[in-house]
């Protein structure tokens, strides 16, 4: 099976310009960069076609990426940009919805779906810059000097996005869970 | 607290499946994507090149309308400078024309006046 190939010599195969070779790479690195866009926009679709959009722009800049560990770092940087750009433009439609939030914490047997839902709702939030932070050091588990790296923001920012950010989400969880769903399931003016 | 709360950060934010349509959604759009020819990539990827060449494009038009109105002024006084030339060319050629007349002339009236 060419997902199971190593990685470097799917890369060099994907130089070489075999689509499959580029397929596996995909298949490869799509959990990560689906998740930062899903969590950065809160929106499936839009998460998706920035997924889809973030692979294309890799396939077109293939020829600069010079190893594995660069093209993780590649695909991690193009992907948060592009959704904080995205954000910019089209500001968020809103946080994900309780079906959404309820589908993100499905996989989460071991913990608590109501505390998973809440968590993932809070993220979605913060401010774009703090929440990229925030995902970069907890879902791609990097240090806060890699994370500045790929943000371009300087180490005692980052540190300083966690700090708050973190603050920020332990004083919402020790509000009663009641509070936080009045909160969340406020009904929509439109309707 | 703290360390429960990245933990339970870490279990929220564990990654997604996009599901197996993924890879081929992103195929397929690699494949509708119309091949740049390679003579054009730069143009397409560098937005600084390409700025700058339109720069440099139009101040290289720019450059050529001033050297060729420059070039159209000193021909322009070239040409009035040589039609001045011509002009004073034929006044003293008629300038001498009628000197010569007039010496004649003279020449012809003392001879023929008996009271000088």
């Amino acid at each position: 099976m060419i997902e199971d190939e190593g990685g470097e010599e799917l890369l060099s195969r994907a130089l070489a310009g075999e689509a499959d070779a580029f397929r596996a790479l995909v298949v490869r690195h799509q959990r990560a960069v689906y998740s930062l866009a899903w969590r950065m926009l809160c929106d499936r679709q839009r998460a998706e076609d920035l997924a889809q959009e973030v692979f294309l722009q890799l396939h077109r800049h293939l020829a600069s990426i010079e190893s594995l560990a660069h093209l993780s770092r590649w695909l991690r940087r193009v992907t948060m940009h592009r959704a904080i750009d995205r954000l910019r433009r089209e500001p968020q439609r809103g946080t994900a919805s309780l079906e959404e939030a309820a589908e993100l914490a499905a996989e989460e047997e071991q913990s608590d779906p109501l505390l998973l839902r809440r968590l993932q709702m809070l993220i979605g939030e913060l401010p774009p810059a703090a929440r990229a932070v925030l995902l970069l050091r907890y879902q791609e588990d990097l240090d806060p000097m890699e994370i500045g790296r790929t943000l371009k923001m300087s180490v005692n920012t980052v540190k300083s996005h966690l700090k708050r950010s973190l603050a920020i989400l332990r004083e919402h969880l020790q509000d009663s869970p009641e509070q936080a769903c009045a909160v969340r399931s406020r009904p929509d003016p439109a309707t | 607290m703290s360390e429960d709360l990245e933990k339970t950060l870490r279990a929220a934010l564990r990654p997604l499946d996009p599901g197996d349509a993924f890879a081929d959604a992103v195929m397929a759009r690699v494949r509708a994507e119309r091949p740049v020819p390679v003579g054009l990539r730069w143009w397409r990827w560098a937005p600084a090149w390409r700025w700058a060449s339109v720069l440099a494009a139009m101040s290289c038009v720019a450059l050529l309308l001033v050297q060729s109105l420059e070039a159209h002024h000193a021909r322009q006084g070239l040409e009035a400078r040589q039609a001045l030339m011509q002009a004073l060319r034929v006044t003293g050629q008629s300038l001498d024309l009628a000197d010569r007349a007039v010496n004649e002339g003279g020449g012809a009236r003392q001879g023929s006046d008996p009271g000088v």
